[in-house]
């Protein structure tokens, strides 16, 4: 596995994380709370997810 | 065990030993036999039963068939890939992937711009297909990365069409979003060797990766079906 590929994964899920916020914060702001819930859900899933997956590849292999 | 192939440096004497080796390793060891990766290699059937399923159901919709036809050939182009480990059989494997991140990536643009003109799907379909292609024989190890960029600006799209109040039933956009974060978490898992038995030829973290993709593209292929996709002669929703 190339040495770039963890950090493009970080940078992706650091998009997602960002977009999906700002689409619940813009939701949220016309009132739509169902829709900033569901995209506000979403943001922290790939959050966790992400935060997760690499908690335990640096736990197994000592570096990212 | 004799039998088994180191997973970094195939043995001389396998029967796919004379092919350039896959960039991809993953937890399932190698065996070395026609077969190396018995369990990456069965649960490909799943795409092409979903393959099927989706051309059966669409006489009418070329584009709906050519996902389904993605889906089969993505079917045995991975389970050559997992049965022989070849990086010929990987570009296979990918390639495929790539028909169906660029089907949907066409897919959403051409409903994001409201364009309803055939060319307007099918142009940047074989331009992002045919440059996803040249960039994985020419980075050979930028396979999974290309597959997961062009997944996310599918998923941009589907979002910015969200907030744009678009008329669209979202349950199976849901479904796929769920099967695929769990498949990729369960793909991590083994590529990485977090859980993993290197014995285990019958359900690896990586077949259920498979199965759960094969999922994925039916919910996929659900959720594009309400919608009359360019081409549609039948735009009856399924």
């Amino acid at each position: 596995m190339p040495a770039y590929l963890p950090m493009f994964f970080l940078a992706l899920v650091a998009y997602g994380v960002c977009f999906l916020s700002w689409a619940g914060l813009k939701q949220r702001k016309r009132g739509k709370t169902k829709s900033a819930k569901y995209l506000f859900s979403m943001a922290a899933f790939m959050f966790f997810c992400a935060a997760a997956l690499f908690t335990a590849k640096i736990l197994k292999s000592g570096s990212p | 065990m004799s039998s088994y192939l180191n997973r970094w440096m195939p043995h001389a004497d396998c029967p796919w030993s004379d092919y350039s080796p896959a960039t991809g390793t993953f937890c399932e060891e190698n065996l070395c036999s026609w077969i190396a990766q018995p369990s990456n290699t069965w649960s490909n059937l799943a795409f092409v039963i979903a393959g099927v399923f989706i051309i059966r159901a669409n006489p009418g919709r070329p584009l709906l068939k050519l996902l389904g036809h993605s889906a089969w050939i993505l079917g045995f182009g991975s389970a050559m890939f997992h049965a022989s480990a070849t990086f010929i059989f990987e570009v296979w494997d990918l390639l495929a992937m790539y028909m169906i991140s660029g089907l949907m990536v066409s897919f959403n643009g051409a409903r994001y711009w409201r364009t309803a003109k055939p060319v307007y799907t099918v142009l940047p379909y074989i331009a992002m297909t045919a440059l996803a292609l040249a960039l994985l024989i020419t980075f050979r190890e930028s396979g999974i990365a290309l597959f997961a960029l062009q997944i996310t600006a599918a998923l941009t799209f589907e979002v910015l069409m969200h907030l744009r109040d678009d008329a669209v039933d979202f349950k199976y956009v849901g479904r796929f979003v769920g099967a695929f974060t769990l498949a990729f978490i369960i793909w991590n898992l083994d590529v990485h060797h977090i859980v993993c038995d290197p014995g285990n030829h019958i359900l690896s973290g990586h077949a259920v990766w498979h199965l759960l993709n094969a999922l994925a593209i039916w919910w996929i292929y659900k959720f594009y079906a309400q919608f009359t996709l360019a081409g549609d002669t039948d735009g009856v929703v399924r």
